[in-house]
């Protein structure tokens, strides 16, 4: 053998292969070589075997240089082809001598990935493990400070794009659990992607005022920068200005308000006026009174002008003063928060007009009612910031703004609009109910009870949605966190939706569907709503299906009494349907099943999949993943709709619901863009068609809905076939199938169903 | 804040370039919106964040705790330098702070297929050396005063026009007074 023989030339591959492992030398070993002046790709290392432990019998300085032998996929340099290599200090590498028994010329070829376990010491003694961040690269706040390299999940750890708030809460958690950790076991904790997440977007638009959204977004945002404690004052700084700014119209529109009633007010006044001088002095005395009054009036027109610019100028100190009372008496804030809010900005608003109009108002006395009062006008105002209604003209459809979203998180969800006109009633009632300038903790800035989360659907260009949230994939909390999450003893995801009313009339525009909890605990749960679009269905304009794109996780559980609630450990539920978000092609036949090994009915058209019913109901407490073998076909993608499965009377879930596959997946074709299951001929061309024998009503069955409705929409298309069926003679009769009612279905009798019809 | 089970951890891909540079692929940590896709992150020393991302819901994000710059260069050769599409929902630009809105160029053209809403916290002008042109049906001024106003009040009497002349509207003052 090679490696035995007794001359030895110290050349790689002939006198065989001298393996090693080693460690990198701290950064204060590889000197320049890491400062940008370095050669080739070199590292200090000490080698177990050939160095010492100790760095007094070989210090670091004295160690080897090791090359480092590149994968291919890193490139050369070459034709600028390069990828740096990334050893640190302290790592654990492998290789071999280019020398062999020389040990003189080592090089790197391969390395050892840290695992949580790895010191992150500062070197010591040679070959203990240490950090690989020296004083030129640093972690900091917004580091990863994993230095782990596996597949551990506390590897690299990246955070999730969650808000600070959230961030703070799964830190309460992880601490919690790492008291009951060995120090090696323990997990890192989470830091925040970036500040920019969370933040309130109040997009513009011309439906309404927008003074209660953007109080209500501007307070979530200071209590969520609040909470992260960089820059309290700051933050009040920018949040004072911000609602300052926001104030003009809301200052413009109530003295113009004002004004509208003045008007009235004072023309009845000057008729009173004229009617107690004229039967004494004279119409010409009486008409000079009136006149004696137009520079006062006058007066009071040029303040419309200036005084709201003055007014928010000195809303400043109220302002602040406003947000600080906020601030110290609630946590979670919300739209009852922010009418709490504007209602106390109001009434001083109110106090500045009626401060500033006085003067203006002084010698007017004679043409005003006995006790006018400018704050008592204001305040009993039922249209008091209804300022923009101009903008919505005959042309306009006042539905264009029904449920339009307003605000949005950034990197999350939007936000359900407020109704806006109870909002407004809410702000009256509290500004006439003498609380006075400074705010005053409103009862719904307390949550009671960290509930499950409700399914919002808004949005889209109908009414009526409504839907509840199927709760899986339940585990029980840490005890002992903080007052906040307490109560919360089982969180969960959600799996699925229950449509509890399909809703009306959205014909173009699908709705969009959010989840929300009391708390705030949950996150990360996405769904689409599925509509039907199709005009000659008797469910057109409903949402079909709920498809729940994601799962979310810490989702508030129902209690185990509340019966309402649709819990999986409680209620069986299971895959009921299943949504084809992609058909595929090439399908001659398919095995389609699930995480829980129930298998699916399968309907093949033209090589694609559009139908998969479970051929079992099993419960499920998760959302399983479908998946679908095939030797021939390829992209067929099919998620699961989650739903309560069917009981016997008894109580138990019914196992089997079809053994034989019903006929109501022997799609034939499509109709007007609908399933196709009845009764059908073929023409001598080819082209199938509705009915068991050709009549001259029938319809021409296509195989795909697009082909369908693409007919349907065509006139020149209908009349030639008109003249096919002139002309053609009876079609062969290849097939009847019948759509039996599923909720009661029985297997077809002997006897042929009659009738063409079928979708 | 109990994480779900049944993380996958499996399809977990990290390209990592030292702590101020990361690309995470399919990471099953939970996001607002779902779990990442990808997640490109950065940090400058100063402890500036930058991140874009997929999540499952489909949304990409792009976020930077600084500025963001996106310029189009003098090689462009088609009409259009940058071109912002959404073929479906709504564009929105938003500054949520103190910042304003600029735009400038040779022409600027606002062109709406129903309506054109111009929505002011205070004031709106417009401001041309030749001229402002207003075509329409139907042309309408509502106010309290100004000296569109005045004039409306002049023409209409005590229908319309400036608060001084509605109040006056119903006494024996002539409109020559006010």
């Amino acid at each position: 053998m090679i490696d035995q023989s007794l001359v030895n030339s110290n050349f790689i591959g002939r006198d065989g292969f001298r393996w090693w492992i080693g460690q990198i030398a701290p950064i204060e070993a590889q000197k320049s070589q890491q400062e940008g002046e370095g050669w080739g790709n070199r590292f200090k290392t000490r080698i177990l075997g050939y160095h010492p432990f100790s760095k007094e019998d070989l210090s670091d300085d004295d160690l080897p240089w090791a090359s480092v032998l590149l994968p291919p996929t890193s490139g050369s340099g070459g034709a600028n082809f390069f990828q740096s290599v990334r050893i640190r200090p302290g790592d654990v590498v492998m290789g071999f001598f280019l020398d062999g028994d020389n040990a003189q010329i080592p090089v790197i070829f391969g390395i050892y990935g840290r695992t949580k376990n790895v010191s992150q010491d500062a070197p010591s003694i040679g070959f203990a493990p240490f950090t690989g961040y020296t004083k030129r690269v640093k972690t900091n706040n917004a580091t990863i400070t994993s230095e782990a390299g596996d597949t551990e999940k506390n590897s690299q750890k990246n955070n999730s794009i969650l808000t600070e708030d959230k961030i703070k809460k799964k830190n309460e958690e992880v601490e919690k659990k790492n008291e009951e950790k060995e120090e090696e076991d323990k997990d890192l904790k989470y830091q925040a992607i970036s500040s920019t997440v969370g933040g309130s977007v109040d997009v513009a638009n011309d439906c309404d005022d927008d003074f209660l959204t953007e109080v209500s977004s501007t307070l979530d945002d200071l209590v969520a920068a609040v909470d992260s404690g960089t820059d309290f004052f700051g933050d009040i700084a920018q949040a004072t200005s911000k609602i300052q700014k926001m104030s003009n119209s809301l200052v413009s529109s109530t003295m113009s308000n004002l004004y509208e009633k003045l008007v009235p007010e004072m023309q009845g006044g000057l008729e009173s006026l004229y009617e107690k001088i004229a039967p004494i002095s004279g119409p010409s005395a009486a008409i000079a009174a009136q006149e004696a009054l137009i520079p006062k009036v006058k007066g009071l027109d040029g303040l419309l002008e200036c005084a709201p610019g003055k007014i928010v100028n000195g809303l400043n100190k109220t302002i602040q003063d406003l947000l600080n009372d906020a601030l110290l008496s609630v946590s979670n804030t919300g739209i009852c928060i922010a009418e709490q809010f504007t209602a106390s900005l109001l009434d001083g608003i109110i106090n500045e007009i009626s401060d500033t109009l006085d003067d203006a108002l002084d010698g007017l006395d004679s043409i005003l009612s006995a006790g006018f009062k400018v704050s008592d006008v204001l305040k009993s105002s039922s249209d008091l910031f209804k300022s923009v209604g101009a903008f919505v003209d005959c042309n306009q459809t006042n539905s264009r703004c029904v449920g339009k979203v307003k605000t949005f998180k950034t990197g999350g969800n939007v936000k359900k609009p407020f109704n806006i006109n109870a909002s407004f009633d809410n702000v009256l009632g509290i500004l006439n109910s003498d609380s006075g300038t400074s705010f005053t903790k409103p009862n719904c800035a307390d949550v009671d009870f960290c509930g499950p989360p409700v399914v919002n659907i808004f949005g889209g260009d109908g009414i009526g949605g409504a839907a509840k949230a199927i709760m899986g994939g339940i585990v029980r909390n840490t005890d002992g966190l903080s007052d906040v999450t307490a109560d919360l003893s089982r969180t969960g995801s959600i799996i699925g939706v229950e449509i509890t009313d399909p809703g009306v009339g959205y014909f173009t525009s699908p709705p969009l569907i959010t989840f929300e909890d009391p708390c705030n605990n949950g996150y990360g749960s996405a769904a689409e709503a599925i509509v039907d679009f199709n005009p000659s269905s008797p469910t057109y304009g409903q949402i079909t299906a709920i498809d729940v794109i994601s799962v979310g996780e810490n989702y508030p559980v129902s209690p185990v009494d509340d019966l309402d609630a649709i819990n999986s450990d409680q209620v069986p539920v299971g895959v009921i349907n299943t949504i084809v978000v992609n058909s595929g092609q090439g399908y001659v036949d398919a095995l389609v099943t699930d995480d829980n090994d129930i298998e699916y009915d399968v309907v093949i058209q033209n090589g694609r999949i559009v139908s998969a019913i479970p051929l079992n109901t099993i419960q499920s407490q998760d959302l399983p993943v479908i998946t679908v073998t095939s030797k021939t076909g390829t992209g067929a993608f099919i998620k699961p709709v989650i739903g309560r499965l069917p009981l016997t009377p008894q109580g138990e879930v019914v196992q089997v619901i079809d053994c034989i596959s019903p006929n109501i997946n022997n799609i034939v074709g499509y109709v007007n863009g609908k399933p196709y299951t009845g009764l059908y001929h073929i023409m001598p061309n080819g082209v199938k068609m509705t009915g068991a024998s050709h009549t001259g009503n029938d319809v021409i069955i296509y195989d795909t809905p697009q082909e369908s409705f693409r007919s349907a929409r065509s006139v020149g298309i209908t009349t030639i076939m008109t003249t096919l069926t002139t002309t053609t003679t009876q079609g062969e009769i290849i097939g009847e199938v019948s759509m039996p009612d599923t909720s009661t279905y029985t297997p077809p009798t002997s006897n042929p169903p009659s009738g063409g019809g079928g979708y | 804040m109990a994480e779900r089970q049944n993380q996958n951890w499996e399809g977990r891909a990290v390209d990592t370039y030292g702590p101020k540079y990361s690309l995470d692929v399919n990471n099953p940590q939970m996001g607002e919106k779902g779990a990442n896709v990808f997640l490109q992150r950065a940090t400058t020393d100063n402890e500036v964040r930058q991140f874009c991302a997929l999540d499952e819901s489909g949304k990409y994000m792009m976020h930077n705790e600084g500025d963001v710059e996106i310029v189009a260069g003098k090689k462009g050769n088609g009409e259009l330098g940058i071109n912002i599409t959404s073929q479906k929902a709504s564009i929105a630009i938003t500054c949520t702070g103190d910042g304003d809105i600029l735009i400038k160029g040779s022409s600027v053209v606002i062109q709406a297929r129903e309506d054109i809403a111009l929505k002011a916290g205070r004031n709106i002008s417009l401001n041309a050396p030749q001229a402002i042109n207003l075509s329409a049906n139907k042309v309408q001024a509502n106010g309290g005063s100004g000296n569109i106003m005045k004039a409306i009040f002049h023409v209409m009497g005590g229908g319309g026009g400036s608060f001084v002349g509605r109040v006056f509207s119903k006494s024996r003052v002539g409109r020559d007074k006010l």
